[in-house]
């Protein structure tokens, strides 16, 4: 299915004329944000664009659309498919994974549980459609040093935010799953907390992971990798976005177990990762073998640097 | 000879007519005690499987015999082609056609439908009690009817008998 459909279908019938302009410019779109009451913004191609109301691009909020907040509402209402109550656990992380892959962000009025937990939010005021663009051949630079003597090398990529690291990890699980003139495909595991490796819809990956990719969706990466290390014997375990301890030991868990390691860490650089697990190199040495940092140069992701971490048959 | 065939022809044309009006009265429970059925399995798949409705209207179909069942997987079929329209909207665009084939009253077909309308609930509670309360308006008409009918029944084949049997005196 082309992105614009997917981008078109998450707006109701009635709006669908409106939308047909901007949903035509999928390739550059990143996110469309529409607020109660404030101006349609759309990121596009580095930019920032406003609607008027007949759905065509403005370079200025002066005479934008302004989203009403029955709008938002019926937006909500058909991207859950009139189901609301199916995705609540999806609301109250705050994001829900649509079809296409694309990601829809949620904020309002956070209702709590008696003992302080969020329990849902109400009077969602604010919706950002991040559009999902899986790009083929992202890895292709970095790929051929995936490999060595040995075979696949663990690979941990550092970069700050919005700098494709999330893009770069896809690639390289379709990459090293399918396998090619760089090595042969291996079984990849997959956990994907946040819905954005595979774009799960309804357990069905949005994404291209690769052929002999296993995902388990919607899953904390602390339970799923030890879940997925029982039932599927993967390989290779990729998770996006390391974020704690317990899930850096569970990393070592699988790696004790053979597996390699395909991992993104947000930072700046890789002692600014370091000093925020509270860990040395020499252990993230002995996990990974090589890092990719990320950042950007003219507004384009790039990699800035490679860095040899265990590499013990590089 | 003639005169006694064209009597018992018009007694049994008269009884048929009563046997008709009985099976009319009895049709309507049966058909309401149907929809009744369905809106219960739908409020199963939201309680215990946390479905979406046009999943559930999918997997109740799995349960159902025709013409429910297709009717209730074409509205899954168009919700996943996404056209645009609302649950509700296809809802009763796809039951129209099954509901009119059964005998119902215009507010038998009203309450069943009105669950959809208000579908979009956050809380699975609040969209359960929509179907709920559906199901208990359906309920209540069943009960009504079900006290009324024994006596409406015997009353129609009665009456059906009683008129054939007055026709053919009057007719003699």
């Amino acid at each position: 299915m082309p992105v614009a459909n997917t981008i078109l279908q998450l707006f109701p019938a009635e709006r669908r004329g409106f939308w047909k302009r901007t949903a035509a410019c999928e390739k550059d779109i990143q996110e469309i944000r529409l607020r109660a009451y404030r101006p349609v913004v759309i990121h596009m191609g580095g930019r920032e664009l406003f609607l008027d109301s007949n759905g065509l691009f403005l370079d200025s909020p002066l005479h934008a659309y302004s989203a009403t907040p029955q709008e938002l509402e019926g937006l909500l209402k058909h991207i859950c498919h009139y189901s609301l109550y199916a995705f609540e656990d999806e609301l109250r992380q705050g994001f829900i994974t649509v079809s296409g892959g694309h990601r829809v962000g949620v904020a309002g009025q956070a209702v709590l549980e008696d003992d302080g937990r969020l329990r849902s939010i109400k009077n969602i005021s604010y919706i950002n459609i991040r559009i999902s663009h899986q790009v083929m051949g992202a890895a292709d630079g970095v790929i051929s040093y995936m490999y060595g003597e040995k075979g696949l090398k663990s690979a941990l990529i550092v970069s700050p935010p919005g700098c494709g690291k999330t893009t770069l990890l896809r690639d390289l699980i379709r990459q090293i799953s399918d396998g090619g003139a760089w090595g042969r495909g291996m079984t990849v595991g997959v956990v994907d907390e946040r819905s954005e490796l595979a774009g799960s819809f309804c357990g069905v990956p949005q994404n291209d992971l690769g052929m002999r990719t296993d995902v388990l969706d919607a899953c904390p990466k602390r339970l799923g990798m030890l879940l997925l290390l029982r039932s599927m014997s993967p390989q290779v375990i990729a998770i996006d976005e390391l974020g704690s301890s317990e899930e850096l030991e569970q990393l070592f868990r699988a790696a004790s177990c053979g597996c390699k390691i395909l991992a993104t860490v947000h930072g700046d650089c890789l002692r600014d990762v370091e000093r925020r697990f509270g860990v040395g190199r020499e252990k993230w040495n002995q996990l990974f073998d090589v890092g990719f940092l990320l950042g950007r140069r003219d507004g384009r992701c790039m990699m800035r640097e490679l860095i040899r971490m265990g590499e013990s048959d590089a | 000879m003639l005169r006694g065939v064209g009597g018992v022809m018009i007694f049994a044309g008269c009884l048929g007519l009563g046997m008709w009006y009985r099976g009319q009265l009895l049709g309507r429970v049966r058909a309401l005690r149907q929809l009744k059925t369905i809106l219960e399995l739908l409020a199963g798949e939201v309680r215990y499987g946390r479905a979406t409705l046009p999943e559930s209207c999918r997997n109740v179909a799995a349960r159902l015999e025709p013409p429910f069942a297709g009717a209730l997987r074409s509205i899954d079929s168009v919700m996943k082609e996404n056209t645009g329209e609302s649950f509700a909207g296809v809802f009763r665009d796809r039951m129209r056609e099954p509901l009119a084939a059964l005998p119902l009253k215009e507010e038998d077909r009203e309450a069943f439908l009105q669950f959809a309308s208000e579908s979009g609930y956050m809380d699975g509670q609040m969209q359960l009690r929509a179907i709920e309360r559906s199901e208990e308006l359906m309920a209540g008409t069943v009960e009504k009817l079900e006290r009324e009918n024994t006596e409406k029944c015997r009353m129609a084949v009665g009456l059906g008998a009683m008129g054939g049997l007055l026709l053919i005196l009057v007719l003699w």
